[in-house]
Formats: C-alpha cells, structure tokens, sequence
C-alpha cells in the first residue's frame, strides 16, 4: 500500500483514506465473513472496523503496520458483531433422500460445504486463528498481534481449532443427513 | 481421518475461493458516506486504547523476534558472568587476591532519563483592543431561558423563558412553592430544554433533587417529558448536553460548609444519563468542571490528578498528564483543543496568578494563552461554537485615568482563524464593554455568565446586576439590552458546567 497515501490519510485527507479503505475492502469483508460466517454481519463489522479505522487514523505511526492494523481492527469488530448476534442455535433437518448418490454426484463442491459446515461449528475465536494462519498467513508473532493475545494462547488456540474442525468433519461423515446452521 | 497437511491444504483453498459478497459496492459507498461526515480523533484520543495502536507489521515482528533473541542471548551471558564473578567473590582462595576495583565493573548506571515535559510556546500578550463595533440592534431569535430567585439571594429559583419583543414567562416554579428550579439547558437541536429541580430554597439543604427535560414548542409551552431522581442533598443539578443531543451530563453535588466559614460545592460524581433510555454512567468525584468532545463519545472531567477524558461507551480513562488542579475546561469545536485555567484559588490573595492554557489533543502538549493574570470568579473558557473564539473572565490589569483597575471584570474574547493559528499562539485579544447605551439608559455589564449564539457571532452576556445583553462580536452590530430584572440569580454557587442560556430557534 502507497506510503503517500497512508501519510496523506492519516494528515486527514479523506480521499486518501477512501482509495485505502477501497484497496482493502475485498480483503477484510472475506476476513470478516470467514470469522462471522454471515454476509450482513460481516458487512457491519467491515463498516465498523473502517469507521474506527478513519476515526482513529491518526493513531497510525508506522504505514508499514497499516495492513495489520486494519485487519486487527476488522478482527475485534467481527468480535463485537458476534457477540450481538449471538449464539441462535438453528438446525435444519435435511432429509436423508439418495444421499450417497447425491455425495458422489457433487464431488468437490460436496467437499467445500462440507468444510464450511464444520467451520460454522466452531466458535468466531476459533474461526479468527485459522483464518489468521490459512487466509493470512500469517506467522505465531503475527496472529498475536492480530488477535490481541499471547503467542503462546494463539498456539493452544490453533491446536484446539484445528482438533475441532477435525472433529466436525468426521461428525459430518457420520451423519451426512444433517446440517447444522449456525449463525455466530 | 485424513491427514493434518491434507486439511491444511483444503482450508487454505476453500478460504480463499470463498465467494465475494454480493452487495459490497453499496455497502463501501455506504462507508465513504459515513466517514466523510466524521473528522478523524486528535492524536492524543486517536492512539489511546490497544485496540488503537497499529499491529506490527512482519519485517517489525521480525525486528522484535532478533531482539528478543539477543536479548536471550545477552541474559544467558550476563548469568553466565555473573554466577562466574559471584565464584571470583565467594571463592578468592581459588584464583587469588583480588586487587580494589579489578573485579567490580566501573560505574554503570545509566544515564537520567530525560522526563517528558510539555512544551509551552512563550508568547507575548496581545496588546488589548477597546475597541467594539457601534450600535445598530441585532435581532435576537430564539428562545432564552434563564432562572430568577424572586427575593433575594437565597430565595426560591424558577424558570423563565425570554426572547426578542416578548415579555419573559415562567415555565417551571412558583413564587411560593419552595422548590428551586436552575441551570436550564437547551438541547442542541434547540427543542428540549433540561434543568435542575430540588425541594427546599437558597443554601439550605435540598431533597427530592432531579434532573428534568421538558419539551418546549414554538410559542415557548413546556410539556413534561421525564424526570431523572438525583436523591436528597445535592443542589438543583446543571445539566450540560452532549453535543448530538443523546447524553446529559451533570454534577451530583453538595454545597457544604468550608474552612474559612463559607459554603463551597464538592460534586460527589459526575452522572451521564442517555437521554432516550435513561441509561446511566457515573464517574466518581470530586471534579471541578466537565466538557462534552464534539463527537459526544467522550467526556473530560477536570479533576485533582488532572483532566481525566473517560469514554461513555468502553470506560477507558485518560488521564492528559500535568493537567491536575485545573479550574474551569471547554472542549474545542474541532476536537483538538482542551482549553483550562489553572491556579485560580492562588488568586483570590492576589498573591498569585491564574494561567489560560490550551492542550493540544494532538501534539500532546501545552500551549499558553495567558500565563499569568488575576481572577476571582466568574466565567473559565468557553469556545464559540465555530471554534474560532475563546472567551473568559479576568480581572482588569490596566491603568484607568491613572488608577488601576483591579476590582473590575473583563470579559475577554480570543480570536484566531484556524486551528493553526491557535496551535501557534497567533491569536487576537479584544475586551468586552463594560457598560453600553440601550437607549438613554447605560446598562452595566460587571460579567457573571457567558452564552454563544449558535451562529457564533453573538455573546449573551448575563451580568450581575440584572442585565441580559447581547454582545456583537463581529460585524457592525450593536449590544442589545434583551433583559433587566434585578432577581436574576447572581451568585456564583461554583457549579461545574458551562452556561448554557441560549436556546430555541424559530
């Protein structure tokens, strides 16, 4: 991301900002979507967490952190948001009509819901540190800095999380009838 | 179960094939529109709070990571030295004398850490100006309400309502009811009106206090809206509106007996009740003086360890360092600036001198307006609603027909065009008239309470005495003489909040 506009932005121009917040725009809805597993919800925790983010500006020092920043901003506002749409627990019974044909014939599409519902399973913390490593990328050092806790938590953390994905898949092999939405 | 890189691996692509939104051009330019109409949080405000500060980015952690590790390094090595010399002491036998100063380090301690200090541009003091424009009348519009005590200093206070051609009605009290109505509050859009009520008169102890918001229409009716109980002892509250009209502030205070056998105000809290629900939040006292920031999100309480800025919300307190013993305060229209006075009870011996300083939010630091002048009581700094001026109160310091002044009040009004003309001290100083012509009638102006028109050109001078002016304070327009009763409330209680008097608009 430009230096220039960083510096510019945090000086208070608001163009700067908007061509910023535009650029990162793509990056952080997927972020919050991934964590929230709700369009709506993520859209509110992205407006949020770039609100702050224009509010606070001038909290900004290094632009080489701005990235970072905002993801962590977008982070804590998917956290929020979470927490006010809490936990309405809903399943819905699918019935169990030509299921093993109807796995074979959707093949890796079949694969990707399953993997997005054993994801909803898991709580918004959880969803946090394994987007953190597998959509950012992003090392220990970093995840803690996103997340806000101590290397060695993001560590325990992502153990737990990845033992719980695990655990809901195999959950889903055994009982391909159901699915379990989970809006978080 | 498959293997942990497999599930890795199909992590990785599933997140990031995951489809975009479909609605996120509507939602962004939802997010341009919002924040074009914010102004970004001083410096100061802006990085306070973790969530605020920015995330280090990698090539930092990085960074960090090497000096942790040299930092390991060095600690196993200073260990390593250490127990080696504690050996060297413990055990001289083994490896011989020592010789005085071999085996201890030279003198280590680091160097004094320079403490931060604020940095105060010296400025010199603008050469008054006496100067005021003549005298057309200005219009007044709007309602102003203000509060009389009917017979005497500790008598029964009610609420008027007052404006242009109109004689002043009551709208809360009775001559004979004993209850004491005061400080009333426009709300920002001009179409409430709060004030503080309490059973009992004058100095004598009160019960049944409250804070109570009317609605006032276009032809100045009050309608009850709600009533918010304050308890028995403190004094009518002075509600101060945070400036998106959502919140009220006010002190929760007891006027007491002081040392030297007069009554002094010690506020017990400071309450912000949201005023839709009722919700509340208190901060404890004792404070001095309050002020809303301009995006109603937080509030500043001068307080004996300094000016404290507490969020409304997540209760994050900051405390502006070398701020403690502040008097009065009043929080800049742009958010920048925290004007205070400080050393105001050095002066009532005249043995010392109270000092107008801004902090700037930004720069983290001072910058002195005046820096040394006289004050008794009376008005602290109050910012015109535009920003571009500052009035307050000071005792006169200047040689009148060869006689000083001391004993007379000036109203005195900065003015500077920017912010950056306040940030560099380069501001002008003009005086306030201390009497004018309405008619063929001087009306006297000894200053008790200031209130800025909504426009910013007009001040409401509230003068003890009786008188209700408006004061011009830029074009060509004259003072106007909107008031004169001689039961206006006209002593100083040291109530925390800034006079609000001027109100709704038609």
């Amino acid at each position: 991301v430009g230096r220039d506009l960083i510096e510019r932005a945090v000086a208070g121009d608001h163009d700067a900002f908007v061509s910023l917040a535009g650029m990162a725009y793509e990056r952080l809805d997927r972020l919050a979507r991934l964590i929230l597993r709700d369009e709506d919800a993520a859209a509110d925790a992205v407006q949020e967490a770039l609100t702050a983010a224009w509010l606070h500006i001038r909290a900004v020092r290094d632009p080489e952190r701005f990235d970072g920043w905002l993801n962590r901003l977008t982070v804590h506002a998917a956290y929020r948001e979470a927490r006010r749409r809490r936990v309405r627990l809903v399943e819905i019974r699918v019935p169990q009509l030509d299921l093993a044909d109807a796995r074979d014939g959707v093949g890796a599409v079949d694969a990707r819901d399953q993997l997005d519902r054993a994801f909803r399973r898991l709580n918004p913390q959880q969803r946090a540190v394994l987007v953190a490593h597998h959509y950012l990328e992003l090392s220990d050092f970093e995840a803690s800095a996103l997340l806000g806790v101590p290397v060695g938590t993001v560590k325990s953390r992502l153990n737990r999380a990845t033992i719980a994905l695990r655990a809901a898949i195999e959950a889903d092999d055994r009982t391909p009838g159901v699915a379990t939405k989970v809006p978080a | 179960m498959k293997p942990r890189d497999d599930l890795d691996r199909r992590l990785s692509a599933w997140m990031n094939e995951a489809p975009a939104g479909s609605a996120q051009t509507e939602r962004f330019q939802e997010i341009v529109n919002a924040t074009a109409r914010l102004r970004p949080l001083p410096q100061l405000i802006a990085a306070h709070g973790s969530e605020w500060v920015d995330a280090p980015g990698r090539a930092s952690i990085a960074r960090r990571a090497r000096v942790n590790q040299r930092l390991a390094i060095a600690l196993a090595l200073g260990l390593v030295v250490a127990v080696a010399g504690s050996m060297v002491l413990w055990l001289p036998g083994l490896v011989g004398p020592v010789s005085p100063g071999s085996a201890i380090p030279s003198n280590t301690s680091p160097s004094p850490i320079p403490s931060p200090s604020p940095s105060r541009p010296s400025l010199s003091r603008p050469s008054p100006s006496y100067t005021f424009p003549p005298l057309p009348r200005v219009d007044v519009t709007g309602w102003i309400a203000f509060t009389t005590q009917v017979a005497g200093l500790d008598a029964d206070s009610d609420i008027y309502l007052v404006r242009a051609g109109e004689a002043p009605h009551r709208i809360a009290g009775s001559d004979t009811d004993a209850v004491d109505e005061q400080c009333p509050a426009f709300s920002p859009d001009g179409r409430q009106l709060a004030y503080g009520r309490a059973d009992g008169v004058g100095e004598a102890g009160h019960t049944n206090a409250a804070m109570v918001i009317v609605d006032i229409d276009q032809a100045g009716a009050a309608t009850p809206v709600r009533e918010i109980p304050v308890g028995d002892g403190p004094v009518p509250p002075c509600p101060l509106w945070s400036p998106d009209g959502r919140w009220l502030a006010f002190a929760v205070a007891d006027v007491v007996p002081g040392t030297d056998g007069g009554l002094v105000t010690t506020v017990r809290e400071v309450r912000v009740v949201q005023e839709t629900s009722g919700g509340e939040v208190s901060f404890p006292g004792p404070a001095s003086d309050f002020d809303w920031s301009p995006d109603s999100g937080r509030l500043a309480i001068a307080t004996a360890s300094g000016i404290v800025i507490e969020t409304i919300i997540d209760r994050a307190p900051l405390t502006l360092p070398n701020t403690a013993e502040v008097g009065t305060i009043s929080w800049s229209p742009d958010g920048r600036f925290i004007a205070f006075e400080r050393g105001f009870e050095a002066t009532v011996s005249h043995t010392g001198g109270a000092e107008l300083l801004l902090y700037d939010l930004d720069a983290g630091a001072e910058i002195a307006l005046n820096q040394h002048f006289d004050a008794f009581h009376g008005i602290g700094p109050v910012w015109s609603p535009t920003g571009e001026r500052l009035v307050y109160q000071r005792l006169c310091d200047r040689l009148e027909n060869g006689n000083p002044c001391r004993e007379q009040h000036d109203i005195v009004v900065l003015s500077a065009p920017d912010v950056e003309s306040w940030a560099s001290g380069a501001f002008t100083e003009a005086i306030l008239p201390q009497s004018f012509l309405d008619g063929d009638t001087r009306v006297g102006l000894a200053p008790f309470g200031v209130s800025w028109s909504p426009d910013g050109q007009n001040l409401l001078d509230f003068a003890f005495g009786g008188a209700v002016a408006v004061i011009p304070v830029a074009g060509d327009a004259a003072p106007r003489l909107l008031l004169q009763r001689n039961d206006l409330t006209g002593y100083d209680r040291g109530l925390p909040v800034p006079i609000q008097l001027w109100g709704r608009q038609p």
